[in-house]
């Protein structure tokens, strides 16, 4: 082995844990360290966790040395300690337990019996793990990568790696020997063995002076009380599903935690382990059976529990400058629509909504009223639309998402039950799907299936985002900030453009109205997009691959980080843009006033336009909100409203002038037979058609045999 | 021979030769002579024996680190010797010498550990001939010399070793089988089940769960290694360690030399399907042969035989996100049940087919059984399901023998679990934490009375002549006796060989495709949509390959057209006669 000088690390080392000062934004200096040893040696701390970032700072060989032979550094990095320990000892400690007695007993003697010529270190008889207590971690250093556990390997043995997963199975936390302590029962002296591994072999016999000079054999007893123990636990780690190449079983890798890392995570936990990864030494019988393997394990210096956010989302900051170039791209906006669920051919607007959906509006709270800036979307349509697939790819998409369907979620259902615990027998509210959703996207597959509980439920949900509890006694109020995402099935089996929205999705308007955009996707013939849709396939079974699309998809993980950057923008509208918005709200309202709308124009959708444009805002990360933002909401709101109002255009002809003239003829003549040739002018021209429009359709239906014209062409009689 | 050599080749020898080895390994002739632990019973090998071994990666346990080279340094003359450890269990010591721990030669390696189960599904023909492979030497293989006597002797252990399966009454074994079963993880009930623990050193093999591969390897079946399970210490590892160090009786162990994936499992073809281009050219010739014994089991259904053929030549060609492409589900609805119909037709579909498996929805089944593969923690290994089948197992579901009742939680899990199987070609592995993915290719047949309850890419409505139905029996006596030498062994190679047909669609068939799409659109009253037009490229595909053409030509496209029209309207007719 290359000779290291571990007498000049050592020094080093020491030299960084008194010296190092991280420099605040005041210019003061923090000597971090050294607020930690204080607290540790008032036994106030027991683990001193040494950041490899600062030791980097202070002198990066050093750093790289401790991520690679880690073991050997803490055993180092204790001495060091203890050496300096009594240095910052401000004051009197009082006993903790009964091991802190000891220790202290245990000095007084040494100092006693001792000689008082003799110079000599009073802690030096005893072992040095039996007068520490303390432990020493080390942190990894926050740039580097965590390790994929499939890639932990021989090579990292003895290095200080990070890896994340989810824990399967923990034991329960033991008492570990550290030290074991043996009195004689001739001499009284005390023994001691630190022990290292997991198994030890207890000393017998008295290795005291006395004893073996006078070679009276004195028999050696545990004296439980005198040693030292640790804490201890076991815990498996197995991969994450997504980093799981296709077709492989999950790896998994066992992890020993001692003192301070245990008691950090439970099953099921999603964490991130630092630690040092070695091979396990059996000793004895198992060890003759494992023969040439070793098994492997890692030693944990730091159990941090995850949540779903956390695990998925890398920080935002740390978008690459290429990342940034992929999307402060010309149209960007079109690129992050287009890049969810790529595999779903067509419906850009839909996707633009719910893009919208996922980075979601303001939240404003004038004087304690609440409103919110989530924005709700209900999609539906014919079977077989890729609906579903749409709301699957959002839950794989989304940071934070539940999904469930109307009817499929049994006992606690959407909102939240009370549950009788089966142990206790005391009563405890259990989340439903809602809840469970908090603060991010809820997507709720046959909508229209939901049991009648939850539809009451859902509607205080879709606007005061709470949902309120009055059962068995517990009356709460619980935060449900969930943006819904909907998926309805029409009643009919096919949307029927001849009835409205509730009738033809058996949903009240109350509850509709809190959908900002509702979209019908709909499977019509159309010969341009047919023959796309054809192209499409056809590509696909030839080269058994996506089509080269003219914008390349953008990777989900890029997407998510960049939605969780536009989600940290608080735009506003800014007050010239007021009379603008309020004029089109308006205009809207007339509109929908003056035609037979199968929708309805209120003060929602007014709402709803306002959140969109500051969820585009938010998008191009920008901190006001722009006319373009408010146009484009606009457009929104008119395509969903379109995609229901014309949805009788499905028979592959779409809806001529010709049409609309004799849709608005038959709405003038109503009951009676005859209409005026001029009313029906002047109703044309009011709508936008020219007479010449007006004439031909006239004619047209004359050949038809639909209706009669009188001669002079005055009055028209229907047949 | 230099066969003989591989066979009785030592573990020091290879070290030693390991090029020349390999070398001789390439050659198929040396490969089959290796004595295949499918057939051989395991008292007739010896520790450190090269053997052959064909099976399912049921599991993937973790990796581990062994010492690739080791030092040991005799206690009397205090020498120290380099010992190798790849392909070995146990360190090789003798009394007097001392294993050094901290040496600087030790070597550290990384080996990937696979639980191999035999092909489960296998069809009961594939095994015979498999036996029989030596005496009815096969057409890629006639060049091969007849075996003379010195390999003699392993011919008496193929024999030996299956004369003792085969006449093993199955009642017998039955009881003791379930536990068996249970211990070695297979995910169907059969007679004989072989596991094999695999160790791969090959750090970079891209092989999956439920590969198919064949395997050669050193046999590992010390003495020394079962003791192992007999641990001292009650620890909670304690299931774990048992099921992991299964007795070498059980669980052989086989350090590979060298593998190979398997793309089917048929012996009448070539592993690697060469010399095949005879099949392809009598291709239609076969497919009319095949179609006049599917049409009469069909009881005279023409239009059904022809689903029916392109069913069992399907196979998923591309997964991508959403989509399996390729998949071929079939739905056979108005089936009289009662009659032992179903049985009699899988029975045909067995003989035809190298994997199958018959699975009758019962209530009690559906309720009872697993299908979906799960994770047990304790044990840390994967407990198989019925799912849990190698790609081109023809899976056979059976609704006609379902009866009112209720299905339990397991039960709905199950019945959901096939429903995705079915149209997404894949199953989600029960991880307790988490689901993980894991893609299938298994074509499913389902036969109902009524309309299926289970999702499915075509549905034919049985259209049964009545003379056949009446002379039901007879027929399928007909067609057994039928299907037999010759026709039979022809029907089994076209199916094998004709599945893994390249087949490309040429550039000029699409603006024909795109049109007829954009046609069928408009005209159709019952909607085309795009899931339509996936299924007619498939279907077309599917037309072309069973006749042999590589690439799709117009009149199969119409071919399919035609078919999926005539299916059309006889889902039409019965729905308004019913």
């Amino acid at each position: 082995m290359a000779g290291k000088d571990y007498i000049s690390e050592k020094e080093k080392l020491k030299q960084f844990l008194t010296e190092f000062a991280a420099v605040d934004a005041e210019g003061h200096k923090d000597f971090k360290y050294v607020h930690h040893l204080v607290k540790v040696a008032h036994r106030e701390q027991v683990a001193l966790i040494i950041e490899l970032d600062d030791v980097h700072d202070f002198d990066s060989e050093l750093a790289e040395a401790i991520a690679c032979n880690t073991r050997r550094y803490v055993s180092i990095a204790s001495e060091v300690v203890h050496e300096i320990l009594p240095d910052y000892k401000e004051r009197e400690v009082i006993a903790k337990d009964a091991l802190d007695v000891y220790i202290e007993h245990r000095l007084l003697m040494e100092q006693r019996l001792h000689q008082p010529g003799e110079q000599r270190d009073v802690r030096n008889k005893y072992p040095p793990e039996l007068m520490r207590r303390f432990e020493i971690c080390f942190k990894d250093m926050s740039l580097n990568k965590p390790v994929p556990i499939r890639d932990v390997k021989a090579e990292h043995i003895g290095k200080l790696v990070t890896v994340r997963g989810i824990v399967t199975r923990c034991t329960e936390v033991k008492p570990m020997m550290v030290v074991a302590t043996y009195t004689c029962d001739r001499c009284g002296a005390e023994t001691y063995q630190p022990v290292n591994s997991l198994t030890f072999m207890p000393l017998v016999m008295c290795p005291s002076e006395d004893c073996r000079v006078n070679k009276a054999g004195g028999r050696l007893y545990l004296q439980t009380r005198g040693s030292k123990f640790m804490k201890f636990q076991e815990l498996r780690v197995q991969e994450h599903s997504d980093s799981v190449p296709v077709g492989n079983i999950p790896r998994s890798l066992t992890v020993l935690c001692r003192g301070e890392t245990t008691r950090r995570a439970l099953p099921g936990d999603h964490v991130s382990v630092s630690g040092i990864f070695l091979p396990l030494i059996r000793a004895g019988f198992r060890q003759i059976a494992q023969g040439l393997l070793s098994e492997t394990f890692m030693d944990a210096h730091r159990v941090v529990r995850l949540d779903k956010t956390e695990v998925d989302e890398a920080p935002a900051a740390d978008l690459t400058a290429e990342e940034v170039q992929q999307l402060t791209h010309e149209d960007f906006y079109s690129l992050l629509a287009s890049s969810l669920a790529p595999e779903i051919y067509g419906h850009e607007d839909v996707k633009k909504a719910l893009l919208l959906l996922l980075v979601g509006g303001v939240d404003r709270k004038p004087q304690g009223m609440k409103i919110r800036g989530n924005i709700n979307i209900c999609l539906m349509g014919d079977p077989g639309v890729a609906k579903s697939q749409l709301l699957s790819y959002i839950d794989r998409l989304a940071s934070r998402s539940q999904y469930t369907t109307g009817r499929g979620s049994s006992g606690v259902g959407l909102t939240a039950a009370v549950m009788k615990d089966p142990l206790t027998g005391e009563m405890m509210l259990e989340g439903g799907a809602l809840v469970l959703a908090d603060q991010g996207i809820c997507c709720i597959d046959e909508f229209d299936k939901m049991a009648d509980t939850d539809r009451t439920a859902i509607h205080e949900v879709m606007e005061q985002q709470t949902i309120s509890i009055a059962k068995a006694g517990i009356m709460t109020s619980l935060n449900a900030r969930v943006s819904i995402l909907a998926a309805a099935n029409p009643a009919f089996g096919r949307y029927n453009p001849r009835r409205t929205i509730e009738q033809n999705i058996q949903l009240p308007a109350a509850l509709l109205s809190r959908f900002d955009l509702l979209w019908l996707i709909q499977d019509r013939p159309d010969r341009d997009n047919d023959l796309r849709l054809a192209q499409h396939i056809t590509y696909v079974h030839q080269h058994c691959k996506q089509p080269p699309a003219t914008v390349q998809a953008l990777d989900m993980q890029l997407i998510r980080r960049y939605i969780a950057l536009c989600k940290k923008q608080q735009p506003v509208i800014p007050e010239e843009l007021t009379d603008y918005i309020v004029d089109s709200y308006v205009h809207m309202r007339k509109e929908a006033r003056n035609v037979k709308d199968m929708t309805f124009t209120s003060a929602r959708n007014l709402l709803a336009i306002l959140r969109l444009s500051t969820a585009l805002a938010r998008l191009r990360l920008s901190d006001q909100v722009e006319k373009e933002d408010v146009n484009e909401a606009i457009r929104l709101t008119e395509m969903s409203k379109d995609s229901l109002n014309h949805a009788e255009d499905r028979y592959g002809r779409t809806e001529n002038v010709m049409d609309k003239i004799y849709s608005v003829i038959c709405e003038l003549a109503a009951e009676n037979k005859t209409v005026k040739v001029a009313d029906v002018m002047e109703r044309c021209a009011s709508k936008g058609y020219n007479p010449n429009q007006a004439e031909e359709c006239l004619e047209e239906y004359e050949e038809l045999n639909v209706w009669l014209i009188n001669q002079a062409r005055t009055q028209i009689t229907f047949v | 021979m230099e066969g003989d050599k591989l066979q009785s080749c030592s573990l020091p020898y290879w070290e030693a030769n390991e090029v020349k080895c390999r070398q001789q390994l390439d050659d198929p002739r040396n490969w089959n002579m290796i004595p295949s632990l499918n057939s051989v019973a395991l008292h007739k090998v010896v520790h450190q024996q090269l053997v052959r071994f064909t099976g399912m990666i049921q599991d993937m346990q973790n990796p581990e680190l062994f010492l690739e080279q080791y030092e040991v340094r005799n206690d009397i003359s205090g020498q120290t010797a380099v010992k190798m450890g790849k392909y070995r269990d146990i360190p090789v010591c003798r009394l007097d010498e001392v294993f050094v721990e901290d040496s600087a030669n030790n070597l550290n390696g990384q080996r990937q550990s696979l639980c191999c189960v035999s092909v489960p599904a296998l069809n009961s023909w594939v095994n015979e001939s498999l036996v029989t492979e030596k005496f009815q030497p096969l057409q890629c293989e006639k060049k091969r010399a007849h075996p003379d006597e010195s390999s003699g002797s392993s011919e008496t252990l193929f024999t030996q070793g299956t004369s003792v399966k085969r006449f093993c009454p199955y009642n017998q074994l039955d009881s003791r089988n379930s536990i068996l079963n249970m211990e070695l993880n297979v995910p169907l009930p059969e007679a004989q089940v072989k596991t094999c623990l695999v160790k791969v050193y090959d750090s970079n093999s891209s092989l999956v769960l439920n590969d198919v591969i064949e395997v050669v390897g050193f046999l590992s079946v010390d003495p020394a290694l079962s003791v192992s399970s007999v641990g001292t210490e009650e620890t909670e590892e304690d299931e774990e360690s048992h099921l992991h160090n299964q007795p070498w009786s059980l669980v052989p162990r086989l350090h590979a030399v060298s593998f190979r994936k398997l793309c089917h499992s048929n012996p009448l073809v070539h592993p690697t399907l060469c010399s095949t281009e005879d099949v392809r050219e009598m291709a239609k010739v076969v497919k009319q042969d095949l179609r006049l014994v599917l049409s009469q089991v069909l009881l005279g259904d023409h239009l059904a035989a022809d689903y029916f053929i392109c069913h069992l030549i399907s196979t998923v060609f591309q997964h991508s996100e959403l989509l399996a492409l390729g998949k071929f589900s079939l739905n056979i609805s108005s089936v009289s049940p009662g009659n032992g119909y179903t049985t009699k037709l899988y029975a045909v579909l067995a003989e035809l087919v190298t994997k199958s498996h018959y699975l009758p929805l019962t209530l009690e089944n559906l309720n009872k059984s697993t299908f979906i593969p799960k994770k047990d923690y304790d044990g840390n290994r994967l407990v198989s399901g019925i799912l849990q089948l190698s790609a081109h197992t023809h899976l056979v579901l059976d609704e006609t023998c379902m009866e009112p009742g209720q299905l339990d939680s397991n039960g709905v899990r199950n019945v959901a679990a096939l429903g995705t199987l079915i149209s997404q070609q894949k199953v989600d592995y029960d991880f307790q934490f988490y689901k993980l993915e894991f893609q299938t290719d298994i074509p499913v047949l389902v036969l109902s009375e009524g309309k299926s309850l289970l999702p499915s890419d075509v549905a034919v409505p049985l259209e049964p002549d009545y003379k056949c139905m009446e002379t039901m029996n007879e027929i399928f006596e007909a067609v057994n006796h039928y299907l037999q030498g010759s026709v039979l062994q022809k029907l089994r190679k076209y199916l094998t060989v004709v599945r893994l047909l390249k087949y490309s669609l040429p550039q000029n068939m699409e603006k024909i495709i795109q049109d007829d799409f954009v046609r069928l659109r408009r005209e159709n009253e019952t909607k085309t949509s795009a899931s339509d037009l996936h299924l007619l490229l498939v279907l077309a595909r599917l037309v072309s390959l069973s006749q042999g053409e590589l690439i799709l030509s117009r009149e199969s496209w119409e071919l399919a057209c035609n078919m999926e029209r005539h299916r059309k309207q006889r889902i039409n007719g019965q729905a308004q006669h019913p």
